[in-house]
């Protein structure tokens, strides 16, 4: 993507004007968004994103620069004014010895984006959409979002790495819209992986449209949720947004070296219930969050981050792995060559329990069922998260008795993992975009069912 | 190649390929921006970028493309693939490029004082911001970030039906995020000011809002469940409307998308209520004489005394509903650029005064899941304080309010005189001027 001896060269001068740490990252991503609107295209588009972003460290402090014209001069005056902002040293530096790693890849493409035409794509869009339109009568909208790309980046640093990496990804969302009366609700389903469109070979976009919609119409007929504290029982899949927000977050290391996370200094502790173990494991072949390196260059990994209860590890970036004493551990990620890379999760989930879901529900008297989760946010440094509830139910004497719509949930992470009382064994992904410091990425959140003994649920006073 | 250049042979290009029409918007950003904790400098950015997005005509279709490179492979990529994107495209709305014949408001120059200033000056205000930070109590314990930024946007449009313009919008904000703790559990505090110059920012004023509102909510506790009075503190409010904004877009409407379809001219908030999409709102560093589609942009009132008198439009919307364009087609969207809540009388202490016993919400979180713009539902987490007899009595954290927008707006009872410059929540550049305002009820959900 780029010659070496640029490389070399940009590198070099930087080493030279006294930086402690050097790294490229070179961008060339080409990516399609199609939006089909109650069953016609109403938008396509297609877009090339293509820059470069230069990263300096000087002592513990940390620079970043990007442009879009990848040139030698362009470089090399981006690298002297982010030096000259640090205010570092020159010192004298001999030779770079640039080594370049091989990756082999271990998401296998069989079909890239762009070997695939357009009209292929409306297709499965418009199978989503009858999907979601023949579910239900009340279904009065539907928009199908189509979205993959191909990106291909270069990562190469002052340790003398050069590496290249290429991900793909496909996904297909669903938005479904269930009218009655003056009533509205939504329902939404988006799966997706880093695969080309074979990915639909085992996901049938009728099925992803019909789920959205079943979301919908079930959701408008739904009375709003209750107010107030109770149990919540959350299902697998998506529903690991709880331990995304609640827990993932605040171990990555960009709060954890500030001391500015409620699990800073934890580690060998014991931080949740003794049920829950979980893992942060960005080598799941094809999986959403995966990747061959991470944008830093580092091998992505399976990191145990608690084990029956036990703070194991944080998500560490090269940058915060110097003030923690630690070794990065593959885990660098950014949306793009205008991020700095830090501490992010790839496909984050609690491991499997010991019991079927349907024995969490009938040992529950009274409580939320949260069967379908949204989104939700956090503050690592307070713990305080909170979540939207897409689809829920109220438990009753150990069954389920009605759906209920509008419910939020909130709570405190350090709290909510001790509340964690019981653990199904029906472990599952699902898809997600995270959003932070260094952007917006793909990111798996998955869990089993499992039970939480106690949280608010944001909902309507009778 | 520089601009003019690629532009002609883009237009070439299009022209053999067989486009009607087309239309080249290119955003060249500047930014820069330091964040400071403990000292030192962890956030950095100082980056030209550039985006250039097409947009191709054929009878009634139109196909899109962006390229972030200049250079002859780009031009036939992006003619090429807006070709092949219309070709699938089958709406029935019908796709345009503006003539240019509407007036635009002449601007004034955008400031370049913040490019003046050295890059030792700025890292030095974002380390002042942490040290007052730091030294105003004790209680401070750690400032989580210290930020100071700027950016220039420069807009660029070239159509063949002979719209030429260019423009420049700067501005800056700083922010501190910071955490204060008592040994028991630790509280934040946030506070952005939105720049329009340098000297807009008092560091020590920033500060000092940012610490004292973390170390107000120190010992914060839930309350009952129940419903309450709630008075929206004016960058609370900022945050949920601007949550919300996307029901007044157009094409939302259009698509069945929003609970408004249908409600133009009708009340759909308090009668002391009014909007006003004021692109030119002298206080806000964004302001635009033209949209990303070349129109005119108009200041105009979309809730006037409680009634809806517009929506945003694009030109593709504003076609489809047989109306003038609105010129707020930014992003491909129907959005307003600067929402101005025109101020009423009371001060904020006299809201609380007149709330009795209620909620002050301060802040807000999970708005970008919460919120849902096509049913006009909300339920979102919420810290504040609990005021009885007239008067804060206590911190509140770990409550939770849910209602509907629609039905928030006409339970609006009392509005602010305490207007302010606020971020918006949305992800574009955008501000909200607006004061603080009361509601008579919403549910939350606490204990």
């Amino acid at each position: 993507m780029l010659k070496e001896s640029i490389i070399k060269d940009v590198i070099t001068k930087g080493l030279k004007m006294g930086a402690d740490f050097v790294e490229l990252f070179l961008e060339d991503k080409t990516s399609t968004r199609l939006t089909m609107v109650d069953g016609k295209i109403d938008t396509a588009f297609s877009s090339k994103d293509f820059g470069a972003g230069v990263r300096v460290f000087s002592e513990d402090q940390q620079v970043y620069a990007y442009t879009n014209e990848v040139t030698e001069k362009s470089l090399c005056e981006v690298v002297q004014r982010l030096i000259e902002a640090l205010e570092c040293k020159p010192r004298s530096f001999n030779n770079l010895d640039l080594r370049r790693e091989k990756i082999d890849s271990a998401h296998f493409t069989l079909k890239l984006p762009f070997d695939v035409s357009r009209s292929k794509k409306v297709e499965i869009m418009r199978t989503a959409h009858h999907g979601a339109k023949e579910y239900s009568e009340l279904i009065s909208q539907v928009v199908v979002n189509f979205w993959d790309y191909d990106q291909n980046i270069l990562i190469a640093n002052s340790e003398g790495l050069v590496v290249e990496d290429r991900r793909i990804r496909t996904r297909l969302m669903v938005s479904a819209v269930a009218s009655k009366d003056s009533e509205q609700e939504t329902g939404f389903y988006g799966p997706g992986a880093a695969m080309g469109i074979e990915f639909f070979y085992q996901n049938e976009p009728y099925e992803i449209g019909k789920e959205a919609a079943r979301i919908a119409d079930r959701m408008v007929k739904a009375e709003y949720a209750p107010a107030g504290r109770m149990p919540v029982v959350i299902s697998n899949g998506f529903g690991g947004v709880i331990f995304h927000e609640a827990c993932g977050h605040a171990l990555e290391a960009t709060s954890v070296a500030k001391g500015a996370s409620v699990f800073a200094g934890k580690i060998g502790q014991r931080v949740a219930s003794e049920k829950v173990s979980a893992v942060d494991d960005g080598t799941i072949p094809n999986a959403w969050g995966s990747a061959n390196i991470d944008d830093e260059g580092n091998r992505t990994r399976r990191n145990v981050l608690i084990e029956n209860g036990i703070l194991k590890s944080y998500l560490v970036d090269k940058f915060h792995a110097k003030k923690l004493g630690v070794e990065a551990n593959g885990c660098g990620r950014r949306e793009s060559y205008k991020f700095a890379p830090t501490s992010r999760m790839s496909n984050t989930f609690i491991l499997p329990g010991e019991y079927l879901p349907e024995e969490i529900i009938s040992a529950t008297d009274y409580g939320l069922y949260a069967k379908r989760m949204g989104g939700g946010s956090v503050h690592p440094a307070t713990g305080e998260f909170n979540f939207a509830v897409a689809e829920g139910y109220i438990i009753e004497k150990g069954r389920i008795v009605k759906p209920v719509r509008g419910a939020t949930l909130i709570g405190k992470g350090s709290e909510v993992l001790e509340k964690i009382d019981m653990v199904g064994n029906d472990l599952a992904r699902g898809q997600g975009m995270c959003g932070s410091v260094s952007g917006s990425i793909p990111a798996d959140v998955g869990q089993p069912t499992i039970r939480v003994s106690e949280l608010t649920v944001g909902g309507r006073n009778k | 190649m520089n601009f003019e250049e690629f532009k002609n042979l883009v237009f070439n290009v299009a022209a053999r390929k067989g486009f009607d029409d087309c239309e080249l918007f290119i955003k060249k950003s500047t930014v820069f921006g330091v964040g400071v904790s403990k000292g030192k400098v962890e956030n950095y950015s100082d980056a030209v970028s550039v985006r250039i997005s097409f947009k191709g005509l054929k009878g009634d279709k139109a196909g899109f493309s962006v390229s972030e490179k200049i250079d002859p492979q780009s031009a036939e990529f992006l003619v090429d693939s807006a070709w092949e994107n219309l070709k699938i495209t089958d709406s029935e709305d019908k796709e345009l490029i503006y003539d240019g014949t509407g007036t635009y408001k002449e601007l004034e120059p955008a400031t370049d004082l913040f490019e003046k200033m050295s890059v030792s000056e700025k890292i030095k205000i974002a380390r002042c911001i942490e040290q007052e930070a730091l030294s105003y109590d004790p209680r401070i314990k750690l400032v989580m970030m210290s930020v100071y930024d700027h950016e220039k946007e420069e807009y660029y449009i070239f159509n063949t039906k002979g719209v030429q313009k260019y423009e420049a919008v700067v501005g800056g904000d700083s922010y501190v995020y910071l955490v204060a703790s008592d040994g028991k559990a630790p509280k934040r505090g946030l506070k952005v000011k939105i720049l329009s110059k340098p000297d807009d920012l008092d560091p020590k004023q920033l500060a000092s809002e940012a610490a004292s509102e973390a170390i107000s909510q120190l010992g914060a506790s839930s309350i009952k469940s129940g419903k309450y009075p709630v008075l929206f503190r004016r960058d609370a409010f900022a945050s949920l409307f601007s949550a919300f904004l996307r029901m007044f877009s157009a094409e939302h409407v259009q698509k069945g998308l929003s609970p408004l379809k249908g409600k133009l001219e009708q009340r759909i908030a308090s009668e002391i209520f009014t909007a006003v999409d004021d692109p030119f709102l002298s206080v806000s560093p964004v302001k635009r004489s033209f949209d990303d589609e070349g129109v005119p942009t108009s200041k105009k009132a979309f809730i006037e005394k409680g009634t809806l008198k517009t929506f945003f439009h694009t030109l593709k919307s504003a076609a489809k509903d047989k109306v003038s364009p609105t010129g707020n087609g930014f992003q491909l969207k129907g959005m307003p650029l600067n929402v101005h809540i025109l101020p009423g009388d009371k001060s904020f202490d006299e809201m609380v005064r007149d709330m009795k016993t209620g909620v002050v919400v301060i802040a807000m979180d999970g708005l970008h899941s919460g919120v849902n713009p096509t049913s006009g539902d909300f339920s979102v987490s919420a810290v504040g304080y609990f005021v009885e007899d007239g008067a804060i009595k206590k911190p509140v954290e770990q409550v939770t309010i849910s209602g509907s927008f629609l039905k928030l707006l006409s339970n609006i009872v009392e509005i602010g005189n305490d207007v302010s410059l606020e971020h918006s929540f949305m992800d574009i550049p955008m501000a909200f001027y607006t004061p603080s305002v009361l509601v008579n009820e919403i549910d939350v959900a606490g204990m």
